[in-house]
């Protein structure tokens, strides 16, 4: 197995050969990792619980066929990922959106003062809070914008930018290429900003 | 041959792309040399990073205690 710390590998074997302690404490150590995963591309308490229990049902179910060729957490990852990408709302997806290859305000010839130096026509953002003394109003804007995002690009931000995996883990997790992660993170960082802009411009 | 200019479209498309990663490469330093005189990519990269900043920081759920207590009785019903 690979990359695992040695207690996990002891465990996840264990677990595989059917001892139920093991098992058990298998769930307890990755438990807030699959829940978090999943809350954070659900944003909802409810789906995120749903999601947590198929998982580990899943993990029951599958865990005899787990090789040991990837890492655990990639494993469960992926077992998440499929699950939220199967719970996904079947929508029209507004696609067009997701296609922003200019931001509002750039221009291909800025303007420029007497002295030649570019004029700022992109307004700058607003410090931001903590998370603590966010308003109500910018919690309703960041869950908002990002359940607009597709579940297939939003997966890939979250894995990136919030669970902090590289492009090559998240790749292996997706069961895609580097360029298609890096692809679809460019394009939700875009999206998602746009959506921001609104609120966080000063 | 006189390197073709930089433009902002292009700067921002990698910005998105490639906001975490290391900025040493030669194009990271025409990029750095565009964004020293560009105060739109400028301002684009800082609201860039403040997007990723506000996701990360925004809540860290853990399990609660009844979602945890389920999934448990639920494990406990599958296995039996």
């Amino acid at each position: 197995m690979t990359a695992e710390p040695r207690e996990d590998r002891q465990l996840i074997e264990r677990a595989r050969k059917g001892d139920e302690r093991a098992f058990s404490a298998l769930v307890h150590q990755y438990e807030d990792l699959v829940f978090r995963f999943a809350f954070h591309v659900c944003r909802d308490e409810e789906k995120a619980a749903e999601t947590l229990q198929d998982t580990f049902i899943n993990v029951f179910r599958k865990l005899k066929q787990f090789d040991g060729k990837s890492k655990f957490t990639t494993w469960l990852y992926r077992i998440v990922a499929n699950n939220c990408l199967m719970k996904r709302r079947r929508r029209k997806i507004d696609l067009a959106s997701l296609s922003i290859d200019q931001p509002e305000g750039f221009r291909d010839d800025p303007l420029r003062d007497e002295e030649g130096a570019v004029i700022q026509t992109i307004p700058s953002w607003k410090e931001t809070p903590l998370d603590s003394v966010m308003s109500g109003e910018l919690r309703e804007t960041l869950d908002r914008a990002i359940q607009r995002l597709p579940m297939e690009y939003r997966i890939v931000f979250v894995l990136r930018d919030i669970e902090g995996k590289s492009a090559e883990e998240t790749a292996k997790i997706l069961r895609l290429s580097i360029p298609a992660v890096k692809s679809r993170l460019r394009r939700a960082r875009m999206f998602l900003r746009e959506q921001l802009h609104g609120y966080m411009k000063a | 041959m006189k390197r073709k200019q930089i433009k902002c479209k292009e700067v921002a498309s990698y910005l998105c792309e490639n906001l975490t990663e290391g900025m040493n490469s030669a194009k990271c330093r025409a990029l750095k040399k565009h964004l020293s005189g560009c105060p739109n990519c400028t301002a684009y990269l800082d609201s860039l990073r403040k997007t990723v900043y506000l996701y990360k920081t925004y809540q860290d759920p853990r399990t609660p205690g009844k979602t945890h207590r389920k999934l448990h009785s639920v494990l406990k019903l599958a296995r039996s």
